[in-house]
């Protein structure tokens, strides 16, 4: 059907409309059946030119209508509720009659919106708080500049949120962005974002989906605190060849799924890049100091070697080049400007072997090497001074997987390695600076696992998990002691310790119960409860709101504990009208300790001893997500409301420099109470879709002055308390318009536009508020990322 | 798609990006009640000094007022005390005559009227290696306000120095700037009239004319405007020890009229306890607005209320010692255009009073000297 032609004949007869005149009026009649069973459907509506008042009519209890029309290309739509309405042109130039079947909305298969794994599994898992994400959703959600964002699309959904536009990572249930394990094939992601947070750092055409737990996890999984964004790479197809691609305004992109052996062994490979930076300065040269280049690329080899045996090795790469006004530059190294280079590069190898139906076993070797840096070029020379830092993560793990009748039980080892380079300045050829490095940090973590999921009635089912997890801080290094019950500075050092490579300089270890219940309230709802442990020995130390992309990684010390986390969560959850429509209620509470914060002043970089830098204390966050997602039909999407709310505490001493906001709980940076998403996708037919998202939530809290001081002749702004107000609300509406295969055909070659106007109102959201002092005053200003609609188009295209 | 089609994008979406910052109104509840202490004791031959005032909000804002008949007083090496003298309300000044040296050890201890008293951390002056070389190049976009509304073209004066390779050191720049002053007194609604010693002048309400009305008069003689930095300018030699520091951006100085001017830099050497706490202070009033911000935290200082732990008094007592060159600033690398410095100060343009006689008007006014002007020609000014 040429739905196309369709809407455009619309357009142009809705032009027309109230001039068109009844000439000549012949009779168009017919019965409407449902499709399955051929029973007449009573008051369907029949409607001409999508005019209801003139031109449109009901069916009568034996599914019969008729009306009268016009001669002349004419739209006819026939809906009934429940049921997929049927759409057509038709040139009626006598009298008509024409019977149609309208198929069940509930037999449709579901177009995936966000739902746990599988049909109704929402309902029967026991696990809450997981989210499941298929990336042709992703695709169809509007995107700030056409560029597919898996963060962004996240943050549609309930407890994920962010400090703002420009943020660096998400807040899951008041985690913070190191607190989430992201994962990308089992490759750790260090730095989730390209451009300091304005686009998603993973392949868009290579993704196949996500799943994201933030309420239970299972106990597979370790290393964070908060939640698990667990990316699959696209498996290539071993049949057929395959390419897709795109060109957006930002970027280009290409991925080929290529065979090389039939049935065997076929091989993904998928690139994007934006590098068009050099050309701004022709446009204005306010912009020659602007510089912004990614790249990302994903590669995947999947063998199957037998029935027995599969193989799978990927690879992926990330690279960032960009420099800002809107970044502050390296303090103490004098320089013109300040550059930021950042690339992750990681690898994978996993062996899937059957043993028999019931037994598998799956082995996975992954690295990961994380490499930021920071430029600082030198007035008058070429030379730049490159503060470079580095994270090498190796794991080995193998699962066992045991399917019981009515049970399935996982058991597991895992084990990493770390490698720190916390930092390393290097001169280059300049004159000024000194070379220096900070110690390299070395650590083992082990961990071993077992996960049951087992019906115990048809009500009650039970996943049950169990991790112990073990962590060594490993030398060469020189750990100090400081006199207890003093504070932990350059004062109070008394002695110090001398590690050699390999030596343990300090442990920790612990179990980490995981459980999720689920109780079946008839066969459409169920009760869950949820437990969680977490423990955390790799975190990111910053002071800054959201952290940069440089910021320093540190593994737990004799000095820095661990942060553990605990999340008790319960929700309902329910399916309503033949599983169209799916209702969620969670509720959560959950308490972190040793959570990380820092003095006044706390300066990292380069710093060998940064635990006299840093305070630990503890965190709070609970809250309450509503989400109903409409899963079938011509409308699909969802809308959601969260309340939460997330407060820390540090209260290490007496003093003004141990203690923050006087020892009393703070908000977090990224405590914003109500948030409200709604998304809507409307396929008008295979070609055409429009989809529009809405997203409000609290402004975020800032430290205001409590006061302001006459000093050095300038008036300065006096802050006390911490994050005590907010930033003004955040909404934004975006629209979205796909076209796929714009010529109609079925061929190999297909066509897909997209056109996005992100901030369709042109809100003026705030990023963050400010006080500066300048010219003797202190102002306040707002810093806003997308101040203005941005349209934007893409074209993509698919080959096979 | 086409290339022109991109580039016109992406730089909207730079532009975007790079100027979106706007003016705020917040609604801030100010109850702050805060002691401040301000003093820097130099090795230059000035008069050194301890102000003293106090922060309280009166009717939502913040009121500084002067903390006047205190005893104070410097303790020099632990042995030798200095009573300061009140030279006007809050201002206590050292005797006559009194420099720092390099290596002595300094405490300021007072006790207020009320009979509180409070004491510093003890600060040893540290050394200062003197300015090897100043150097100036021309920016068209040398100061850009947050909002990218407004653009001054600017000189940046470089400053070469050798650090001490034997300690650690914290540096701070100041600069003074000295322009050519050609208006020396604006009337409101009033003529001006120059007193018989050609010293001072004054205005003449004059009903005549109308209320908003301004008169600007030249200046009788040679006069110059004295402008200071309004930043704080650190570094600390953590990466650079022993090595040459070498092009370190020291001052912008605002091209608003073309004729030469006379720079001085100063550098002066901090304490590693007083370069944290004047950091702190400018990264949470100076560096702000970027996109990861480090969230403000109360500034400590090391005066210390000795019955109340908990009162935060705010400022640093400390010893500098300092070295500094005068830098003749020729503009002869300046382009393009520039607003003028009437108009730079006063936001609007000169307005002269229009001549007449008998007897011959406008008069010439006096360069009165104050904080901000001098009709004494500067030491290292070129004819």
């Amino acid at each position: 059907m040429n739905r196309l032609l369709l809407f455009l004949t619309a357009l142009t007869l809705l032009g027309h409309g109230a001039s068109a005149q009844m000439t000549y009026g012949y009779t168009l009649s017919g019965i409407v059946r449902d499709s399955a069973d051929g029973k007449p459907l009573n008051r369907a509506a029949i409607v001409i030119d999508y005019n209801k008042s003139v031109t449109g009519t009901y069916t009568d209890a034996e599914g019969r209508f008729a009306i009268t029309v016009t001669s002349g290309p004419r739209i006819l739509v026939v809906r009934h509720v429940g049921y997929v309405p049927i759409r057509m042109v038709m040139n009626v130039q006598r009298d008509t009659r024409l019977d149609m079947r309208l198929g069940t909305v509930s037999s449709q298969l579901e177009e995936v919106v966000v739902t746990s794994k599988g049909f109704d599994r929402t309902v029967r898992q026991p696990l809450l708080g997981v989210s499941q994400i298929n990336i042709k959703t992703l695709q169809k959600l509007p995107s700030a500049m056409g560029e597919v964002d898996i963060l962004r699309g996240l943050q549609m959904l309930p407890g994920v949120s962010s400090v703002g536009e420009a943020a660096n990572g998400v807040n899951i249930r008041g985690g913070t962005t190191d607190q989430n394990l992201i994962l990308l094939d089992d490759m750790p992601i260090f730095n989730p974002t390209h451009m300091f947070g304005l686009f998603s750092a993973f392949p868009p055409d290579a993704v196949s989906g996500l799943d994201l737990y933030k309420g239970n996890v299972p106990a597979r999984y370790g290393g964070r605190a908060a939640s698990v964004l667990d990316i699959a790479l696209k498996n290539p197809s071993l049949d057929k060849f395959q390419l897709t691609g795109g060109i957006s305004l930002v970027s280009n992109r290409l991925t080929a799924e290529i065979p090389i052996v039939k049935e065997k062994l076929s091989v993904l490979l998928s690139g994007r890049g934006a590098f068009n930076d050099f050309l701004l300065p022709l446009a204005s040269p306010r912009l020659d100091n602007i510089k912004a280049n990614f790249g990302d690329a994903a590669g995947k080899l999947f063998w199957r070697a037998n029935d027995r045996n599969t193989f799978t090795l990927s690879g992926y790469l990330s690279k960032d080049f960009f420099q800002t006004s809107l970044l502050g530059s390296l303090a103490n190294i004098n320089a013109t400007a300040t550059q930021y280079d950042h690339q992750t590069l990681n690898g994978m190898a996993r062996w899937f072997h059957v043993i028999n139906p019931r037994l598998n076993v799956q082995t996975t070797a992954i690295i990961a090497h994380y490499v930021p840096k920071i430029l600082s070029p030198e007035l008058n020379s070429s030379n730049k001074v490159v503060l470079q830092q580095a994270l090498l993560q190796r794991q080995f793990k193998t699962n066992f997987n045991y399917q019981w009748t009515n049970h399935k039980t996982e058991v597991g080892v895992n084990a990493t390695h770390y490698r720190l380079n916390p930092g390393e300045l290097l001169p280059g050829s300049s004159p000024s600076v000194n070379y220096q490095k900070t110690p390299d940090e070395n650590a083992i973590e082990l961990a071993i696992h077992a996960d049951d999921e087992m019906s115990l009635t048809p009500e009650l089912a039970v996943s049950a998990g169990l991790r112990y997890s073990y962590f060594m801080n490993l030398g060469p290094g020189l750990v100090r002691r400081y006199a207890t019950g003093e504070a932990v500075d350059e004062v109070s050092v008394v002695d110090s310790v001398r590690y050699g490579a390999g030596q343990v300089t300090h442990s920790y270890g612990g179990f980490e119960p995981r459980l999720g219940i689920r109780y079946s309230v008839g066969p459409n709802a169920s009760v869950k409860f949820g437990y969680n442990m977490m423990r955390q020995y790799l975190q990111v130390v910053t002071n800054t709101t959201t952290p940069l992309p440089t910021a320093r990684w540190k593994t737990s010390d004799e000095h820095i504990r661990p942060q553990i986390s605990q999340l008790l969560s319960v929700g309902w959850f329910q399916n309503l009208k033949e599983n169209i429509y799916e209702l969620t209620l969670e509720g959560y509470w959950r308490t972190t300790q040793n959570v990380i914060d820092y003095k006044p002043g706390a300066d990292f970089l380069l710093q060998p001893y940064p635990e006299t830098q840093l305070l630990q204390g503890r965190s709070k966050a609970y809250g309450v997500e509503m989400m109903l997602a409409k899963k079938k039909g011509e409308l699909t999407g969802w809308v959601n409301y969260t309340f939460a709310r997330t407060f820390n505490q540090v209260n290490q001493g007496a003093s003004f420099r141990e203690r923050i906001n006087g020892g009393d709980w703070y908000r977090a940076n990224y405590d914003r109470p109500h948030s409200f998403n709604a998304s809507v996708n409307i396929n008008q037919g295979t070609h055409h879709s429009f989809s529009f998202t809405f997203a409000y939530s609290s402004g975020r809290p800032y430290t205001a002055p409590e006061g302001y001081i006459g000093y050095q002749g300038r008036i300065y702004p006096y802050y006390n308390e911490r994050n005590q107000e907010r930033i003004p609300a955040y909404h934004r509406l975006d629209f979205s318009w796909n076209i796929y295969s714009p010529s109609m055909k079925a061929r190999r070659w297909q066509g897909h536009w997209t056109f996005t106007v992100y901030n369709l109102y042109g809100r003026k959201n705030a990023y963050s508020v400010f006080f500066r002092t300048e010219n003797r005053a202190t102002k306040a200003y707002q810093l806003q990322i997308f101040a203005a609609p941005i349209p934007t188009l893409s074209y993509n295209f698919e080959f096979k | 798609m086409s290339q022109s089609l991109r580039l016109i994008f992406l730089a909207s979406l730079f532009l975007v990006l790079d100027g979106c910052v706007g003016p705020f109104e917040p609604e801030l509840s100010l109850d702050a009640d805060l002691l401040i202490v301000e003093s820097m004791l130099t090795d230059l031959p000035e008069t050194q000094f301890v102000k003293i005032s106090r922060s309280r909000a009166v009717y939502g804002t913040s009121a500084t007022t002067p903390i006047g008949k205190a005893r104070v007083e410097v303790l020099i090496n632990e042995t030798t005390r200095l009573p300061l003298r009140e030279s006007k309300p809050g201002y206590y000044e050292l005797p006559e005559g009194f420099r720092g040296r390099v290596g002595e050890r300094y405490q300021l201890q007072f006790q207020t009227a009320e009979g509180v008293r409070y004491q510093s951390t003890v600060e040893t002056m540290p050394a200062v290696p003197p300015i090897e070389k100043l150097y100036d190049t021309f920016d068209d976009q040398g100061i850009v306000n947050p909002e990218r509304t407004k653009i001054t073209p600017a000189n940046l004066i470089y400053l070469d120095t050798q650090d001490p390779d034997d300690v650690r050191n914290f540096y701070s720049w100041t600069w003074t700037l000295w322009e050519r002053q050609a208006w020396c007194a604006s009337c409101t609604q009033g003529l001006y009239y120059l007193n018989s010693d050609a010293r001072s002048g004054i205005c003449v309400f004059t009903r005549s004319l109308p209320t908003n009305n301004v008169y600007d008069y030249g200046c009788f003689g040679a006069c110059w405007e004295i402008l200071r930095s309004s930043e704080t300018n650190l570094f600390a030699d953590i990466y650079t020890n022993g090595r040459p520091l070498t092009g370190r951006v020291v001052a912008r100085i605002p091209f608003y009229q073309a004729v030469p001017a006379l720079v001085e830099i100063r550098q002066s050497s901090l304490t590693p306890d007083a370069y944290r706490y004047f950091k702190l202070l400018e990264n949470q009033t100076q560096n702000t607005g970027s996109l990861a911000d480090t969230p403000p935290s109360p500034l400590v200082g090391n005066v210390r209320n000795l019955g109340d732990e908990h009162e935060n008094v705010v400022g640093y007592f400390t010893a500098s010692a300092t070295a500094s060159v005068r830098y003749w600033l020729d503009r002869q690398n300046t382009t393009g255009k520039f607003i003028g410095f009437f108009q730079a100060l006063n936001n609007r343009p000169v307005n002269p009073e229009p001549p007449s006689a008998p007897p011959p008007r406008p008069p010439s006014a006096a360069c009165v000297p104050s904080e901000t002007r001098t009709p004494i020609q500067p030491e290292g000014w070129r004819q």
